[in-house]
């Protein structure tokens, strides 16, 4: 679900279940870099069975990224995605298996949505690429400098779909990646890998899922295994609720808006491309030895704890008095079907519904109140109960009226509040100025005339009060004008910013008036309201939508053909009847071919990935499937303001006259093309410390033919079979790099095969269950009992995974020795009364605070680079505890501070920070506040000898 | 007799009529409404005639379905084609009447009323 607002919606009102990523950083000693070792302890205080990485969303980002310079050709774009796996690798260090998953072909639901955002992305990517050209030449023109024009043409980012050479020369990388790793990272040393690469049919992170689902069914599946799953999608939460594992962490790049992006022409920071002006770069730093350095930070990574957000729900879907059990497992199972309703990838969300207008908890209230009649759960394993579904969809729907009302209500009154803020930020002096001895003067202009104290007080009131009545013409009836003169409502003025504001979007369907239902047929099906039989139709599918996708969650994917065939959804209000509606859907489908998928998602100006003559039906008028091509295409912006929020208006697929064209150029494909176009299967590795290694050795020496069984006893109860590799790697064979700069493996001991999930019968039902043996992990949020069964304890809330992290802690000794080199008594300050602890060692005890001092700066240069810290060294301590408090509570450290705030308030920060806690002004005139100012006089500590404040 | 003749050769052209509506109704995609289909379904049958799949099966039919398509995906989504692709069908479609057209924005008349 590509819905950005879900995850903001759900991680504001269930904010417990984020925790910031501790990441290690590669150090660098000598020009040397020296990578992360994995295999020590996770610094996160948990440790990791399983890591899955749904890859599309790690190749988009490394191929095109928005916040820093592209990557000048694909071999940098490998380097750059082999560099951001050994990151998050760094972070999460699982112990078992990681599982590569890189979307393969889509189920046809999906299809539709891909057609959309490629046919956008080409559209846009060419816009980019023309309004580039124009401002390049402007610039040239007019003597500016650029960096030299590319000689590569642009990256088309729609190569990322399987099929294209592009994503078959990424799986070979990827291969060559993972033996690297396997044999050079100690982190590795007893992992297995999978990758699924773009051949095996699937997306991405439903690979995962049926992965994860297979082994789960099976007996010798560990029920405790921590899965950590990788990706940015919200529907990657609605997928890890779904596996009811109780250790499920996903993690993911931490979101942040308004990142600065490098202008498209020269690279540099803090314009955009039509604002280019081709100015030559300002050096960085003294040498420009900054040059390469960011002005933002690298993106920071967040875990995301489904066992957390499995507490909140637990609380919130909590109902007293059912006719019926309660289980927790099962409404959560309702909650994730009910968030569908609200957006996914597969059906356009409900019209009423939107997730920005609280749409979840309005569902989740109807659900409540609902579910005393419906007498049982809206589903079961991922089959839906349409009778009881009908239910909540018409209470909805009895609110539908009231929701569009309102939302045209919040519309206006935003729209008005933008009005009237327009208006106030052009006035360039504000609407009431107080006079009198209120006028407001500037800081610092004692002596200006007027600014006296009034000698008399109440005189001075009287006079106001008196001037006041005087003026009646400046009346509510009057506003002011920008300069300020008083001038009547309504004038000429007045309708100038009115035309200035920007317009509404055309809107025909005005949902907020009578009729609203007839108009939208009418707008966006073209058909009439009688039309009952078409939107029976419409409502039909939509239910068949919903089915299709929760036994897409729960089960896999139900029918390869299936999709929504409309551009809309219907109403709530439209879901009568549905009870008896069948939801069976074509069993033994089967997944369209790479290549067969590219002709289905692709425009025509993609077609350069495609064979010739396949290209050519793309744009031949002859051709007969030429209408699935338009040049240019409709969008409904359908009540949003911009071009990217609408919908667009894309034909659909006719499958079979897709499959009747290809039949005819499909004897024009080379082999290696056909290669491309063959759907493959999973590849494990391993390398020579693995118990396993063994065995796939002796598969490859006996030359089996038949698939074998993996011994699960070896491999932490992973089941499934094994299948000799062609193309496997194999100890003492060499593994050449496919990246230039990367040196090829000469000394391999990895070693790989094919890998096929347990398989289970057609009908075969997977259990929406806890395991037994599943152990739930312990609760993090504070019990609503606390305040009556804590005996008064004060409750402390849990930030990391370890509830009993030891906070960092400094001893006694840390205490002396920050004594000694803190004031002692003797000065003149007002704090300096304060008794600092006795300090009775002398000498070299300073030792250690000098390292420690030179130490941290550069240790947290290290996490954030945009945290070292520039000031006078004695100020150094301020800052630190200050922040430390609450300023800026995400740095790893603070967090361990703020966890121990008691044991930290040794008064001599008191005295450093000064009153309130608050760092003294830099700019302190005077020394007011006694702060003994004299102290930075010593700009860092000495060399040797002793250094004091006073 | 004569009226029975007559009345005879319309009932041949009603079930013909009627035969070839039946034909074509295996093209109907399931979202289409009545209005857009009864639309497309002239094209098509127009058209059959020229366009029938010869013996050898080189796919004449499908071509037709196509060139349908791409008149029914303007009139009725707002995609547009080529224009020597797009006058054809025009031209091919002459005195069809549909009623009623939806109107649509097109995206570069978005892009365009975005920039200005």
């Amino acid at each position: 679900m590509g819905v950005p607002a879900f995850f903001r919606w759900l991680s504001r009102k269930y904010p417990s279940i984020i925790v910031n990523c501790v990441e290690e950083k590669p150090k660098e000693c000598n020009g040397v870099k020296i990578p992360v070792d994995a295999s020590k302890p996770n610094p996160n205080d948990v440790e990791f069975d399983n890591l899955y990485l749904d890859m599309n969303g790690i190749i988009h980002p490394c191929t095109h990224p928005e916040d820093k310079p592209a990557p000048k050709n694909e071999d940098e774009m490998m380097v750059a995605i082999f560099e951001y796996i050994d990151r998050l690798f760094s972070i999460v260090r699982p112990r078992r298996l990681l599982y590569m998953a890189i979307d393969g072909v889509a189920p046809r639901a999906k299809m539709n949505q891909q057609r959309s955002r490629r046919f956008r992305a080409s559209k846009e990517g060419m816009e980019a690429a023309v309004e580039k050209q124009r401002v390049r030449e402007e610039i040239l023109a007019k003597g500016g400098f650029l960096p030299p024009e590319e000689i590569k043409e642009r990256f088309d980012s729609n190569c990322i779909t399987p099929g294209t050479e592009f994503m078959d020369n990424l799986a070979k990388c990827l291969r060559y990646y993972i033996a690297d790793r396997l044999n050079n990272d100690p982190g590795w040393k007893n992992l297995t890998v999978i990758l699924s690469d773009a051949s095996a049919p699937g997306e991405g992170e439903h690979k995962i899922m049926d992965y994860i689902r297979r082994q789960r069914a099976q007996p010798n599946h560990d029920p405790n295994t921590h899965h950590c799953l990788c990706g940015a999608d919200a529907d990657l939460i609605m997928l890890g609720l779904a596996t009811h594992e109780p250790n499920f962490t996903i993690i993911r790049e931490e979101f942040k808006p308004n990142k600065p992006k490098p202008c498209g022409l020269c690279n540099q920071f803090g314009h955009e491309v039509k604002d280019c002006e081709g100015l030559p770069r300002e050096k960085k730093g003294k040498h420009d030895e900054l040059a390469d350095s960011l002005p933002c930070a690298e993106g920071e990574f967040i875990f995301l704890r489904l066992n957390v957000l499995r507490e909140y729900l637990e609380r919130e879907l909590t109902m007293a008095s059912l006719p019926f059990t309660f289980d927790v497992e099962r409404s959560i199972d309702d909650w994730v079907f009910m968030c569908f309703f609200v957006g996914n990838d597969f059906l356009p969300h409900l019209p009423s519904l939107e997730i920005r207008e609280n749409a979840i908890d309005r569902l989740v209230n109807i659900y409540k109140n609902v579910v005393h009649k419906t007498g049982g759960y809206l589903t079961e394993s991922g089959y839906v109960n349409l009778q009881r579904v009908q239910m909540i969809m018409l209470a909805v729907g009895e609110v539908e009226d009231s929701i569009f009302k309102k939302r045209k209500d919040d519309e206006d009154s935003f729209r008005r509040r933008q009005k009237e803020k327009r208006k106030r930020m052009k006035r360039d002096q504000p609407a009431f100025t107080p006079s009198g001895i209120l006028t407001p003067h500037a800081l610092g202009s004692r002596n200006s005339p007027g600014s006296q104290v009034a000698s008399n007080p109440r005189q001075a009131a009287y006079e106001m009060r008196m001037q006041n009545n005087s003026s009646p013409s400046i009346s509510p009836n009057t506003s002011f004008t920008s300069d300020g003169s008083p001038s009547p409502l309504g004038g000429i003025k007045r309708k100038a910013e009115d035309s200035d504001s920007e317009p509404e979007p055309e809107d025909n369907v005005r949902l907020w008036e009578a009729g609203w239902k007839q108009r939208y047929y009418k707008n966006k099906f073209d058909v009439d309201a009688a039309d009952e039989k078409f939107r029976r139709k419409v409502v039909q599918s939509y239910v068949e939508g919903l089915c299709w996708v929760l036994r897409y969650y729960y089960q896999g994917c139900a029918s390869w053909k299936w999709y929504y065939p409309f551009h809309y959804a219907p109403f709530a209000s439209d879901f009568e009847g549905i009870a008896d509606m069948p939801s069976d859907f074509e069993k033994g489908t089967k997944p369209f071919k790479p290549l067969e998928q590219l002709m289905g998602v692709f425009p025509a100006a993609s077609g350069n990935f495609l064979p010739p003559s396949w290209r050519k039906l793309m744009s031949d008028p002859d051709s007969s499937i030429i209408d699935f091509y338009p040049e240019d295409f409709a969008i409904d912006l359908n009540g949003k303001k911009y071009a990217w929020q609408g919908v667009a208006l894309l034909p659909f697929v006719d499958e079979r006259r897709l499959r009747a064209a290809l039949e005819e150029v499909y004897p024009d494909l080379t082999p290696e093309e056909t290669r491309r176009n063959s759907l493959g299967g999973d590849v494990l590795f391993v390398g020579k410390h693995h118990p396993l290694h063994d065995f796939i050795l002796e598969l490859y020496q006996t030359g089996s033919t038949e698939p074998v069984e993996v011994p699960p006893e070896l491999c932490h109860g992973i089941q499934g079979k094994f299948s000799l590799d062609e193309e496997a790697i194999l100890p003492d064979q060499i593994v050449c790099s496919p990246v230039p700069m990367l040196r090829d493996l000469t000394q391999n001991t990895v070693v790989s095969i094919n890998f096929k999930d347990p398989q289970f019968a057609e009908d075969y039902i997977f259990k929406a269950v806890m395991l037994p043996g599943a152990r739930k992990p312990a609760a993090v949020l504070k019990p609503s009992d606390w305040e009556k069964s804590s005996n008064g304890r004060q409750w402390k809330p849990q930030l990391g995974f370890n509830r009993d992290r030891r906070p960092v802690h400094l001893d006694q000794a840390a205490f002396r020795t920050l004594g000694h080199v803190m004031p002692r008594g003797s000065g003149t300050g007002i704090y300096s009364n304060a008794a600092p602890p006795p300090v009775t060692y002398q000498g070299n005890l300073y030792r250690p605070l000098l390292r420690g001092q030179a130490q941290i700066p550069k240790l947290m240069s290290n996490m954030r680079p945009q945290d070292s810290w520039r000031g006078p060294p004695p100020l150094f301590q301020q800052q630190r505890f200050d922040r430390g408090v609450g300023a800026e509570p995400l740095l790893p450290w603070n967090r361990m501070l703020q966890t121990q705030n008691a044991a930290f308030q040794p008064n001599q920060y008191q005295m450093l920070a000064g009153p309130g806690g608050y760092p003294p002004r830099r700019d302190d005139r005077g020394g007011r506040q006694g702060y003994p100012r004299e102290g930075r006089k010593y700009p860092l500590p000495p060399p040797s000898g002793r250094y004091n404040w006073n | 007799m004569v009226g029975g003749e007559a009345a005879a050769a319309v009932e041949e052209l009603v079930s013909g009529v009627r035969q070839a509506a039946d034909f074509a109704e295996q093209f109907r995609s399931y979202s289409e409404s009545e209005k857009q289909w009864k639309a497309r379904m002239e094209f098509i049958l127009r058209h059959l005639p020229d366009y029938r799949d010869p013996p050898d099966g080189s796919g004449r039919l499908d071509q037709l379905l196509s060139l349908s398509m791409v008149w029914a995906n303007h009139l009725f989504l707002g995609c547009s084609y080529n224009k020597d692709l797009l006058d054809k069908v025009m031209e091919m479609a002459d005195g069809i009447e549909v009623e009623d057209l939806p109107q649509f924005t097109t995206r570069s008349e978005l892009m365009k009323k975005h920039q200005s």
